[in-house]
C-alpha cells in the first residue's frame, strides 16, 4: 500500500518535471516589436534597416528601419512587398 | 525556420545609400512606389516603436554577478559542510540522512553552475557549444532532483512518523539507495533534450551570445501554465500534504521536543513557500503577458523582466537555505559537525564537550530510541 502511494507520487512528480522551464537557459519571449507593424515607409527616409532573425528570444523574423531624420526606429512588416523586399536585399547583400 | 541557414548570419544592417541604390534597381513595373509613398506616418494607426533590453540587460550585469556570487559562496560552503560530515559517518546512514546528501550534493552542482551564469550575464556566453551542453545540463539535473529530494525527505518523514515505518532497517535503506539512484538517472534522463537543444546562440535583439535551449517555442509556451501548476503546486501540495499529517501526529503525541518539531517543519514548508512563490506569480504575469490578457508594453516588460531576475535568484537562494533547515537542526548532526571540527581543530575539545552535552542529556528523557530517531530529522 505505502510503496504504492510512494510510487503514484514520484509518477506525479516525473510528469511534472517533463515540462519544466529551467531558468538560465530558458529564455523569454521578448520580441521588438509590438502592436502592429508599419506596412511600409517612404524609401528615401530609411537611414538604416537592421533584419532580425527568429531566435530563441522571439520567434519571429522583424525588420527594424530607422527613419530620417529624427533617427526613429519603427517595425516595418516583414511580409508585406516593402519589408520582404529589404529583407530580401539584406540577404542579398550578406552573399 | 531557418535552421539551414548559416549562423553568423542573425544581423545584418542596410545603410539608405544601399536601400536607395537596391531599390533604384527595381523597374518601377514590379514595385509600385506611389501606393508606398501614399503611406505617411502620421497616417498610420499608432506604430509603436520597437522595446530596447538596455534595462534588463544592465540590472542583470550588476545584480546577478553580486547575488550569484553570494548563493555560489553560502551554497558551497553549507553544502559542502552536510557532505563533509554525512560522508564521516561511521554506521549506515539513516533514510533522511540519505537524501540530506543527495540533496546536499544537487544543491552544491547546482550553486557550482551559477559563476557560469554571472558571466554570461557581464558579457555574453564566452564558454561555447560544448560547455554550454554540460553547464545547462548540470543545472538542469540539480534543479530537478534538488526538489525531487526535497520532496523525498517529506515523505520519508511522512511514514516514519505517521506510519512508524522504520525506513532505515537493513531491507530499506537498499531501497533508499535504489530510490536515490533511480532519482538521478530520472533526472539524467530528463535533461536529454536540453543535451541536445542547448546552444549558443547569438541573438541579435539583445546583441550578445547567450546559451539557451534552441526550440520552436511556440508549443513550449502553450504548456506555460500547466508547467507552473506541476512544477510548483504539485511538489508544494506533497510537502503540505506530508507535513500536515505530520503535524496532526505530533499534536496528538506526548513527546519533549514536539514544539520544536512543529516550528522546523512549518519553517521548512514555509522557505519553500517563501522562495518560490514570488517566481511563480511573475511567471504567471508573464504567461498572462504571453496570451495577451495582460497589456504587451515595453516598459511594463522590462519590469516583468527584471522581477523575473530577482525572483529567480531568490529560488536559487532555496538552494543555501536547505543545509539550515534539513540537516543543522538536528542535534545528532550538529554534534557530528563539532565532532568533525574538532579533528580538523578548528575548535578545542572543552568547546566540544560543552555543546554536545545538551543532547546526552536529552538521551535519557521520556523519549524512546525509535521516536527520537524519527525526531532527529526534523
Amino acid at each position: 500500500m505505502m510503496k504504492k502511494v510512494f510510487f503514484t507520487t514520484l509518477l506525479l512528480l516525473l510528469c511534472a518535471f517533463v515540462t519544466i522551464q529551467g531558468m538560465p537557459t530558458s529564455k523569454r519571449q521578448r520580441c521588438l516589436c509590438r502592436g502592429k507593424d508599419l506596412p511600409s515607409v517612404q524609401i528615401h527616409r530609411i537611414a538604416e534597416a537592421e533584419f532580425h532573425r527568429p531566435s530563441a528570444s522571439c520567434d519571429r523574423e522583424e525588420l527594424i528601419v530607422t527613419l530620417k531624420p529624427k533617427g526613429r526606429k519603427k517595425c516595418l512588416n516583414v511580409n508585406l512587398e516593402q519589408g520582404r523586399i529589404i529583407k530580401e536585399a539584406i540577404m542579398k547583400k550578406k552573399k | 525556420m531557418g535552421n539551414n541557414m548559416d549562423h553568423d548570419y542573425y544581423k545584418q544592417n542596410l545603410d539608405s545609400k544601399e536601400i536607395s541604390d537596391f531599390f533604384g534597381n527595381i523597374s518601377s513595373g514590379y514595385f509600385n512606389y506611389s501606393d508606398l509613398n501614399d503611406y505617411n506616418e502620421s497616417e498610420m494607426c499608432c506604430p509603436v516603436p520597437p522595446c530596447k533590453f538596455y534595462t534588463i540587460q544592465a540590472f542583470e550585469k550588476t545584480f546577478l554577478p553580486f547575488f550569484y556570487a553570494l548563493i555560489f559562496v553560502v551554497g558551497l560552503c553549507g553544502n559542502g559542510m552536510v557532505i563533509a560530515v554525512l560522508l564521516r559517518a561511521k554506521e549506515t546512514l539513516p533514510g533522511t540522512d540519505v537524501f540530506i546528501f543527495n540533496l546536499a550534493f544537487a544543491d552544491s552542482l547546482l550553486v557550482a553552475t551559477l559563476p557560469f551564469w554571472a558571466v554570461q550575464a557581464v558579457h555574453s556566453w564566452v564558454f561555447g557549444d560544448f560547455l554550454c551542453k554540460v553547464i545547462g545540463g548540470i543545472f538542469k539535473i540539480n534543479f530537478y532532483s534538488s526538489i525531487f529530494f526535497l520532496v523525498c525527505i517529506s515523505f520519508d518523514r511522512y511514514l516514519s512518523i505517521v506510519y512508524v515505518i522504520r525506513m532505515y532497517n537493513r531491507s530499506n535503506s537498499c531501497w533508499i539507495l535504489c530510490i536515490s539512484l533511480a532519482i538521478w538517472v530520472l533526472c539524467v534522463l530528463l535533461t536529454v533534450p536540453d543535451f541536445v537543444y542547448l546552444k549558443k546562440e547569438y541573438d541579435s535583439r539583445q546583441n550578445t551570445s547567450s546559451c539557451s535551449l534552441n526550440l520552436a517555442s511556440s508549443w513550449k509556451n502553450n504548456l506555460r501554465i500547466f508547467n507552473q501548476v506541476v512544477a510548483f503546486f504539485l511538489p508544494l501540495l506533497a510537502m503540505a500534504y506530508c507535513y500536515t499529517h505530520i503535524i496532526c501526529t505530533l499534536r496528538r503525541s506526548k513527546g519533549f521536543q514536539k514544539q520544536k518539531a512543529l516550528r522546523v517543519i512549518l519553517a521548512v514548508v514555509a522557505v519553500f513557500f517563501l522562495c518560490w512563490t514570488p517566481y511563480h506569480l511573475v511567471m504567471l504575469i508573464d504567461t498572462l503577458i504571453y496570451f495577451e490578457i495582460l497589456e504587451r508594453n515595453c516598459e511594463w516588460e522590462s519590469k516583468v523582466d527584471i522581477a523575473e531576475t530577482v525572483t529567480t535568484s531568490l529560488g536559487f537562494f532555496h538552494c543555501c537555505l536547505n543545509p539550515l533547515l534539513y540537516a543543522f537542526v538536528g542535534i545528532k548532526f550538529r554534534n557530528r559537525f563539532l565532532e568533525l571540527l574538532e579533528k580538523l581543530g578548528c575548535v578545542n575539545h572543552r568547546f566540544l564537550k560543552k555543546h554536545t552535552h545538551l543532547s546526552s542529556r536529552r538521551k535519557d528523557s521520556t523519549w524512546s530510541e525509535s521516536t527520537e530517531a524519527s525526531y532527529t530529522g526534523l
